[in-house]
């Protein structure tokens, strides 16, 4: 995977950003972990709203990969509702231990719960290209 | 031998975020927590590496604590403010594996100033 993305800096490309949306710290690290180790930049935002307030000062992912339920005042879905409606080329890959709303399609890729980190990682990079 | 780890905790994704990228790129492996008990699973959990704890407020206090009961090895940074934080990271960055600085912290502090004044006039904008 690393040999992709070295490919895209030798083009003189930077790195591609992911905003992971997790609220379970461990789960979190370590798939930012898996996801830096591919060659990708991460941003790791504890629940939906802190991962907002990356959007609305300027924060500009290629990718969002987030859980649906977390704390906070809005959920994973709303974040991702609002992110297509006013960031509409932003990839989305949703995560959730429950099957989700029958329309869960329409947010994004849908990855369940509980998955490996290197299938997250794999899908990750497919859903950007880079694979 | 590894790079060191670094663990930040801090509630505000607008400083922990640049925090931790400005000690990525001094060559720090970088874990961020949110919150004090985020930050103990961290340090408890076999899968990732903390040699520093950095942490912002009063959490750092409380954490100070813990680590010396169950981490003893972990050094803690403590900062009371989002500029002493800045600061500890640039002490960090001199300290740590690269071989120069990536670019001073005060560019770190400005950057979360201005992060965070762009997010104050947003929530104004669109309450």
């Amino acid at each position: 995977m690393a040999q992709l993305l070295e490919a895209r800096l030798e083009q003189g490309g930077e790195p591609a950003q992911v905003l992971l949306v997790e609220d379970e710290v461990l789960i979190r690290s370590m798939l930012a972990e898996e996801l830096r180790a591919a060659g990708l930049r991460v941003i790791e935002a504890g629940n939906a709203d802190e991962a907002w307030d990356f959007m609305i000062t300027g924060g500009r992912p290629d990718l969002v990969f987030s859980d649906v339920t977390m704390p906070g005042s809005i959920d994973g879905l709303e974040l991702t509702r609002r992110i297509k409606s006013a960031y509409p080329a932003v990839k989305i890959i949703i995560t959730s231990g429950n099957p989700g709303p029958r329309n869960i399609s329409e947010y994004g890729f849908f990855l369940p719960k509980p998955y490996q980190l290197d299938r997250a990682a794999a899908m990750t990079l497919a859903s950007l290209g880079l694979r | 031998m590894s790079d060191p780890a670094v663990l930040i905790v801090e509630d505000d994704i607008l400083v922990r975020h640049p925090l931790a990228e400005y000690l990525r790129e001094c060559g720090y492996q970088v874990a961020e927590a949110s919150g004090i008990e985020d930050a103990k699973m961290l340090i408890a959990a076999d899968e990732v590496k903390v040699d520093i704890l950095l942490a912002r407020g009063s959490a750092g206090f409380e954490l100070a604590g813990w680590v010396k009961t169950h981490a003893p090895a972990v050094q803690v940074v403590l900062a009371g403010t989002v500029e002493r934080a800045a600061a500890k990271a640039g002490d960090l960055c001199e300290d740590g594996p690269a071989e120069q600085r990536p670019y001073e912290h005060k560019f770190v502090l400005e950057r979360i100033k201005q992060l965070r004044a762009t997010r104050d006039r947003a929530e104004r904008n669109d309450p």
